[in-house]
Formats: C-alpha cells, structure tokens, sequence
C-alpha cells in the first residue's frame, strides 16, 4: 500500500521501475499467503521479474523525469476514490475466506478438486484446470500473447542499427557481476526446465517457465552487452518459434478434432484417456512456455535495440 | 457436428502460419492463406446456416459443461458468426511492403477471435476472446505507422485496458456470488443475481465488453481511432467488431439479468449514446471523425432495441445492428480516399459519380428513407417503444427521433457538398477501384434486403424466437454429452 502511493507521487519513472516491482514481490508474498501458489508464482516471475526489465528498457528509450501534468488531480480523486468504494461495499457482504459454503466453492470446485485427479491424472489440481478443463481458455490466453508479440513488431520491429555493440555492455564492464550471472544463467535456465515439465506435479507449469527461461537471455544479455544474446538466439528465430508454439496447441486440438474427439480432447492422444491427458497437458504446456519465451524475449530485443530519439 | 470450432481455429492457425510464408518462392501461398480460409470458414457456417434446425451445443476438450467450456450454437450466433468472414473477406487488407503479412496475420486473429465471441457460452472465455480481439486491433490501428495513428492507439490501449479490468471484476463478482462461469448455469440462477450487486456486476460487464460496442461513458477513443487508422481497419472495427460485443452484452442480458433494472440501464445509456454521438457528429468537421461519432450515435440506437423486452426487442435490435454493419462499413471504405476536410470534397461527385451514388445510397438508408432497409429497422424500434410506453421508453423515442433530424442535417450537408460545382484547384479526389467494388458489394446486399424484405422478416422473427428462449439454451448446453467416461 506505502509502496504503490509512492509510486504515484514519485516523479522520477527510474524509482518507480523500481518501486512496481518491490510491489509485485509483494503481491507475490499475499497470494502465498493466500494458498494461491501458481498466482504467487506468476506475479513474482512476470510482475516483479521481466515486467521491470521491460520498464527499463522503455525508459531508456524516454525520459527519466515524468513532467507535471496540466490538468488539476481532483476529479481523477474523486474517480478513483468512489470506484474504490463500490468495490468496498461489494465486497462487504462477501462470505469469508475459505468459508466452505460461499458459492464459488459449492459448484464446480468440488468436481474439480475430486475427480480431477482421476481424470486427468495430475496432482496438480491448477495445471489440471488450467490446461484440461478450461484449455480453451488458456489457448486463447497464449494466442493473445502472440498477438500481442506481433502487434509490438509490427511498431517497433527488432532493428540492428548502430546500437548493437556485441561485447559492450549497456552498464559497462564489471568483473563480479559477469562472474556471479555466469554462475547464475545455467540454473535459471535448469530451473525453467524444471519448471515447465515439472508443472503437473508441482506448482508452475509452461508461462512461468518461458518467463524464466528468457529472463535467463535479458539477463546474460544486460551483463555481457548489448546485442550479445542475439548470436545466441537470433531474432528471426523467435517468430518462428513463437508460431511454433502455438502452433503445437492448436495441433493437439485439431488432431483430436480428427481423431473424432471434440476440440482439444487430450484422451484422443493415447489409448488410455489417463495417459492421454497427461501427454496432452505436457505438449500443450510446452506450446505456451516456447511462445511465452519467445514472445517476451522479442520484445525485449525491440526495446533494447532502439536508438533513444531525442 | 464438431466441426464448429474449425471456424475459429482455422483462423487461428493461419494467422501463426502466415509470417512463416513472408518471402521466397512461397511467398505466394503466404498471400493465399487468408481468404482461403476465410472462404472455407464461411462456407462451413454458411452449411450450418442452411440445415439449421435447433441449438445444439458443442463441449470443449471433452468436459461436459459446466465443467469444460460450450460453444452454443443457434441461429443468432450463427447469423452472427456467418457475418465475421463474410466482411472481413470483403475488408482484407492488400499485402503492402514487409507489414503486409503481420497486417494479415492480425487480421485473420481478429476474425476468429470475433467469431469466437458469437460461439463462447462461458463468461471467461468471452472475456478471453474480447482482448484478443482488443490485442489485434491495437496492432492494426497503430500499424498505418503515422504518429496520429500511435497516439489513437494508445488512447484506446488505455481505455479499453481500464475496460478490460472493470470487466474482469464484472466477471470476479459473479464468479464470487454464483460459484459459476458457464452462461446456461448462470441462467437457471437467475435469482442469485437479482440484487444490487447483481446489477453492478451487470454494469461493470456492460462497460467492460461496452468499450468495443462503443458504448456511451467508455467511447472517447472511437472518433479518434477510426480518423487515424486505415479506413478499411475502421470500417472493421466500426461494422463488425462492434457488432459482436453488442450481441454478447445482449447474450449476458437476456440469459444472466432478465430484470427490468438492467433493461433499463441499457435504454439509459444508449439514450445518452444517441445523443452525445449526433451532436458531435454534427460538429465534426472531419468526415472519418463525423462517421465515427455517427456510428456511437447509430450503436446507441441498437442498444436502445436490445433493451425492449420479449423478441420484438431482439428482431428490432438485430436488423439496427446487421443495417449498421453493413451501411457503416460501406460508408468507411468510402471515406478511405474521401478522408479528411469534408470541404475538401466539393464536386467530387462529378469526378466519381459511382462512389457519391453509392454515398447517398447508403446516407438515404441510415437516416431511414422508406423503402431501403434503414427505414424497418428504425420503424421496428419506434414501434417497440411506444409498446413498451414507460416515461422513460418515450424519452427514447424522442433521442432516437432528434437523432434521425440532426443525421439529416450532416449527412444531407456532406451529399450537398459532393454535388457541389467544384471550387478549381486542388481537384477533389477521386475514389479507387478496389474500394468502389467493396462498397458496391455492400450497396447490392443492401439493395436485396430491400426487396427481400418479406423473408428476411421472417428470419429474423425465428431468430428471435429461439434467441429470447433461455430455457433452450440452459437444457441444450446442460445436457451436451460428455465425450469420456
């Protein structure tokens, strides 16, 4: 609460960069708090972690110092002051916190949380929902991100101007920080590994593991200079790759359409229904990690590789 | 009859595929791909439309709902849905330069996203849809690549974003009160919802999916956008993408809030709507800004339709929407060279005297001149509220009236211009090819509803009939098989 109203009063954007993601942590740590692993999960690795390099980046690209506005900050006030009371008296007579009969655990809840396990055959109850009950949904959600890829290419496009100086990093040469993310990268990138084929069985699954895998890239990137990171993965490759990705959903859902099975049906992919949802939520969950991955990391390229105009 | 859910995967999948043919020897399948599929989605609902005989629902990944997500399939969706490729073939965008292909792409995403909004019978797999089909537009307004065109972008990015959020709290309440998502479940607890908060989460819904529908308090953007981005992105948005949200604010309606409350919400904005949008298309100096301001004028018409009870609000709603479809997208793609100053035009007509016929055409039907079909669906709605005959479906009457005599007044001082004797130099400028075709093809489809009005009528009354009937759509979608034991 502290943090975000100094966001807002903060004119320097560099602080407030910052600030969101001290803000995201916690968020994080709330939703943990909350028994909402995968949530927390998300928010620390999308809010605190890449969102903040994203800023960066843009700030480079502008100003540090935001400039006063013109108009007066009343209404604005009063905007936000009454939807926030709306929101307070709808919440007011909302049943309490894990109060077993409130009507959002009286539905589907208890059909998920018992036959899913049967079902589907992860114990994962949030991959299980996620990626087989409500897998349309979440193949929508990877196609948005796509879209949102393009759209951001179709703005900036990835240039390799006069800004790209592979072996010159962007915060100059220092010997500890290169030796220290040297360490570091090979485990982020074993723990997006881990992360994605281990997230039927534990919490995360393929967004947050393409999250971590790029921020592996961005963060070898940063240190060892600018442009580096594109030798490793050229920028030609993530289109193809982000396709790939949802390509490979879609394709899970169309062969089952042709195997006679409705859309994304994951029990027309083995004899045993079992087998074949636990095949399908793996393969769909590679989908959204590969175009996730490839997605942030273009637009993250986009950002870095522009010259700041003045 | 699963083959459904090709009509929006088939989109989907072209859109991932259409980058990868961008150059080379391919190049030319990469230029194929999307009206191909287009056309073979519209030819897969087209044989829907025609063996029509009741709903039926499909269930998603094998689940039956409300556990899994459903498609619901009547004949307003399917009209609906049959709309989506149809226009979008008649809009595609021309491959022009290196953009060409991710223009391409965004559209095609947008296609099935919309076409997903007609189908979804899930809350969240609406709202799902609803910003993909955001995303995509974002793209295609800010890719024209002037700075106008980024500064409009980023206004509707805002909000439509501050949309999105309301929306999903919309959709957060309703999940917190009934424990359900699923749009049938929702009906057969009607009850649940029929209190104050209720109609909050109705309201937060009605503006979230509201800012696309150009709905009154969240519509600054529009005017701006559609002057900004390419014409035929404007006539997509304007035509069709707002027609979808409006059918799902009317499916949310009709299925989750049957009281009169909500009802009257809706008159009251689409009042306000008609009002707002007629007078600052009367200011509107612009001719892409006045049709843009015209159109939140005509889509708080619709709305006003949709908010009367039982079908005859329905059969009026949807001829206001499918008339505006097809008059606004048609006006917009002749707005393309005829864009900017309208003073600019004087005597334009003696240089393309197709492209002004076809600009009354369409004028003389929006403001509802008899025997053209913009004259059925203002007469429908006009009926419709004095039936109702509440104070306040008078007072609606009355906006919609006012609103006919100021259109009147810009539309007839836009045709008078056209046919003024030119001022000399600079020329007016001339309509091209492509687009008098496009728009040729959209004054025939309005020249046939008008002489085929009888059938038409028909069909839209069946329409209704099945639309208004909600314990239909709860058993059909309730009892879809579940595909595994």
């Amino acid at each position: 609460m502290l943090v975000a109203i100094a966001a807002i009063r903060l004119r320097d954007l560099f602080a407030v960069a910052m600030l969101f993601g001290i803000f995201s942590f916690l968020v994080a740590a709330l939703f943990m708090d909350l028994d909402a692993v995968d949530v927390a999960f998300t928010e620390a690795a999308v809010g605190a972690g890449v969102t903040t390099v994203l800023l960066l980046s843009t700030l480079r690209l502008t100003n540090r110092w935001e400039r006063r506005p013109g108009h007066s900050r009343l209404v604005p006030l009063l905007v936000v002051t009454i939807t926030g009371a709306a929101l307070v008296y709808g919440i007011l007579d909302a049943p309490f916190f894990g109060d077993p009969n409130a009507p959002a655990h009286q539905h589907v809840a208890p059909r998920y949380i018992e036959q899913g396990p049967q079902e589907v055959g992860m114990p994962n109850i949030v991959t299980a929902v996620l990626a087989s009950y409500r897998g349309y949904d979440t193949f929508g959600e990877t196609v948005v991100i796509y879209t949102a890829g393009l759209a951001v290419l179709l703005l900036l496009g990835i240039p390799d101007g006069p800004n790209i100086r592979p072996g010159r990093s962007a915060i100059g040469d220092q010997l500890v920080l290169r030796v220290v993310v040297k360490f570091l990268i090979p485990f982020v990138l074993l723990y997006g590994l881990y992360v994605q084929w281990h997230g039927d069985f534990g919490a995360g699954g393929g967004f947050q593991a393409g999250v971590i895998f790029a921020t592996g890239f961005v963060l070898y990137d940063l240190v060892f200079g600018d442009g580096d990171a594109r030798m490793a993965v050229p920028p030609a490759w993530l289109h193809r790759l982000a396709a790939l990705g949802v390509l490979l959903y879609g394709g899970v859902g169309v062969y089952s359409l042709l195997a006679g099975k409705p859309f994304l049906d994951y029990t027309a992919l083995a004899h045993d229904p079992v087998h074949g949802q636990h095949l399908g939520v793996l393969l769909v969950e590679l989908g959204v990690g590969i175009t996730v991955f490839s997605i942030v990391l273009a637009i993250f390229y986009a950002l870095s590789g522009r010259r700041r105009q003045v | 009859m699963t083959d459904l859910t090709l009509a929006v995967a088939l989109p989907l999948l072209a859109a991932f595929v259409r980058p990868l043919f961008n150059a080379g020897a391919l190049r030319w399948l990469g230029q194929l791909i999307g009206p191909v599929v287009l056309a073979l989605v519209t030819v897969i609902l087209f044989a829907h439309w025609s063996t029509f005989s009741e709903p039926f629902a499909i269930a998603l990944g094998g689940f039956a709902p409300p556990l899994g997500i459903a498609f619901y399939v009547d004949r307003m969706a399917l009209l609906f849905a049959l709309a989506v490729p149809l226009v979008t073939l008649l809009l595609w965008p021309g491959d022009d330069g290196a953009d060409g292909a991710r223009r391409q792409s965004l559209t095609l995403l947008l296609a099935a996203s919309l076409t997903g909004l007609a189908l979804s019978g899930d809350l969240f797999n609406l709202y799902v849809f609803y910003e993909l089909a955001a995303v995509a537009s974002y793209g295609l307004v800010a890719g024209n690549g002037s700075s106008a065109g980024y500064v409009a972008a980023f206004r509707y990015l805002m909000i439509s974003a501050l949309g999105s959020v309301v929306g999903l709290l919309g959709i957060g309440l309703v999940y917190f009160k009934t424990g359900t998502l699923n749009l049938a479940e929702l009906a057969t607890l009607g009850n649940e919802l029929a209190d104050p908060q209720g109609l909050a989460a109705f309201a937060m819904l009605a503006i979230g999916f509201g800012v696309k529908a150009e709905m009154f308090p969240v519509n600054g953007w529009v005017p701006e956008v559609y002057g900004a981005a390419s014409r035929r992105v404007a006539a997509l948005l304007a035509g069709l993408a707002s027609k979808l949200a409006v059918l799902v604010i009317v499916r949310i309606l009709l299925l989750m809030f049957p009281s009169d409350e909500a009802r009257q919400l809706l008159l009251v904005l689409g009042i306000l709507g008609v009002v707002s949008g007629e007078l600052a298309a009367y200011q509107a100096r612009d001719m892409a800004r006045m049709l843009g301001w015209s159109s939140i004028g005509q889509l708080g018409i619709v709305f006003i339709a949709f908010s009367l009870p039982g079908e005859a609000g329905l059969v009026a709603g949807v001829a206001a929407a499918l008339h505006h479809l097809v008059v606004k997208s048609a006006l917009f793609v002749l707005a393309g060279p005829w864009g900017g100053a309208i003073d600019r035009l004087r005597g334009a007509a003696t240089v393309s005297a197709l492209g002004a016929g076809l600009f009354v055409l369409f004028a003389l039907s929006l403001l509802g001149l008899p025997p053209l079909p913009g004259f059925w669906s203002k007469f429908l709605v006009i009926g419709g509220l004095a039936d109702a005959g509440t104070a306040l479906h008078y007072l609606g009457m009355a906006a919609v009236l006012t609103g006919t005599v100021i259109e009147g007044a810009y539309l007839l001082r836009v045709i008078t211009t056209l046919y003024a004797p030119p001022a000399g130099s600079p020329a007016p400028p001339r309509q091209r090819g492509s687009d008098l075709l496009t728009a040729g093809l959209f004054g025939i489809a309005l020249l046939a509803a008008a002489v085929m009005i009888d059938p038409l009528w028909q069909t839209l009354d069946a329409l209704a009939v099945s639309g208004v009937d909600t314990a239909a759509y709860q058993q059909t979608v309730l009892a879809a098989q579940e595909a595994h034991p």
